[in-house]
């Protein structure tokens, strides 16, 4: 018997609509029996700030700050806590399975940590300690590299998440509320204690193409796949143009 | 009719937000935020709707309450338990905005 093949979309990058309907649609595919299997990595351009489906974007996101900077703004279709993608210094990855395919955890947590290997074994790859930490964090001795966030519906399951490459924390405090009230130089060390980067973790600038090229390797060895470059289909670019209005609309932006 | 907001942090680190509205005695409006995870996701509007009308001298029961609402519709909570809705809920109350 073969490796199993799944479908590699690598994407480069796009507007945060585009990106959260590209996910979506990939998914309603996966519903409907017509997606295979997929991992995607993407980035997004211009930098975007997104947030959790059960959060208020007034509560978390300075929308002033974000309209002056030109940071898109996006409520996800998954739940937990803001994510700030930086252009040039963040990668993010989505992964799209039947439940069905059998491997996944039905217990969400323990699918957190299945589907995070991929993670977890390209950073390794990479020299870094990573690690998975519940609920949905990787982490480098106790600072967290990555965020990850799954929904499922329909017997499909999506997972994305994003990996720190180089963080641009004074745009963080501007974009984000939290600890906004508290933009001290204390504040900012503290954030700087929880959190890590490729960069500062690998002591270089680290190379897109070459950071993509492991974690998919990684993503194979946690799978046990085989990913092979592909593409979206008509349909999901189709499902996709149609899910971007949603995502650009302001009543599910402000739905919270 | 009284608004009320509390933010509550759960053990472990996902935020609880609450923002509601108190109508003679009771829970006539409430909006449960946060970064914690549920599944499936339209369940959070089920379960603010079946608050609605809850009387606020009868608080106490909002963990059974919530409780009976998760284990009935299949809900699973990630980074949350029914007791920091309901402590959340019960902060808000004593705070109003």
């Amino acid at each position: 018997m073969g490796v199993e093949e799944w479908r590699y979309l690598d994407h480069g990058a796009s507007d945060a609509c585009t990106n959260m309907a590209v996910d979506e649609a990939v998914l309603q595919g996966s519903i409907r029996g017509v997606s295979p299997p997929t991992l995607r990595l993407y980035t997004w351009k211009p930098s975007a700030v997104s947030i959790g489906f059960f959060q208020s974007v007034e509560q978390e996101v300075d929308l002033e700050a974000c309209r002056e900077l030109g940071v898109d703004v996006i409520r996800r279709i998954t739940g937990g806590g803001a994510v700030y993608h930086d252009r040039q210094g963040e990668l993010t990855y989505s992964i799209v399975v039947p439940e069905s395919w059998g491997k996944t955890p039905k217990d969400f947590l323990e699918s957190y940590r299945f589907l995070c290997r991929g993670l977890v074994l390209g950073l390794r790859q990479m020299g870094v300690e990573a690690e998975f930490t519940p609920i949905n964090d990787i982490t480098v001795r106790g600072r967290k590299i990555s965020g990850n966030a799954q929904t499922r519906r329909s017997g499909s399951i999506l997972q994305h998440g994003t990996l720190l490459l180089q963080t641009d924390i004074p745009t963080i405090f501007r974009v984000l509320k939290v600890s906004k009230e508290k933009l001290s130089d204390k504040a900012v060390r503290a954030f700087e204690g929880r959190v890590t980067t490729l960069l500062k973790e690998t002591g270089r600038k680290p190379e897109l193409e070459r950071v993509k090229e492991t974690l998919k390797k990684g993503f194979e060895e946690a799978l046990e796949v085989r990913l092979t470059p592909g593409r979206l289909t008509e349909g999901e670019r189709a499902e996709a143009e149609k899910l971007k209005r949603k995502y650009s609309s302001r009543e599910w932006t402000f739905r919270r | 009719m009284s608004v009320c907001e509390a933010e509550y942090k759960v053990a472990g680190g996902k935020m609880i937000r609450i923002r509601l509205n108190v109508k003679e005695g009771a829970l006539s409006s409430i909006r449960i935020t946060g970064d914690f995870f549920m599944h499936p996701e339209e369940a959070l509007e089920k379960l603010e709707s079946s608050l609605r009308g809850v009387k606020v001298e009868e608080a106490e029961g909002l963990e059974r309450h919530i409780d009976a609402f998760l284990s009935e519709n299949h809900v699973t909570v990630l980074g949350a338990a029914s007791r920091d809705f309901a402590a959340a809920i019960l902060k808000a109350l004593r705070t109003p905005a």
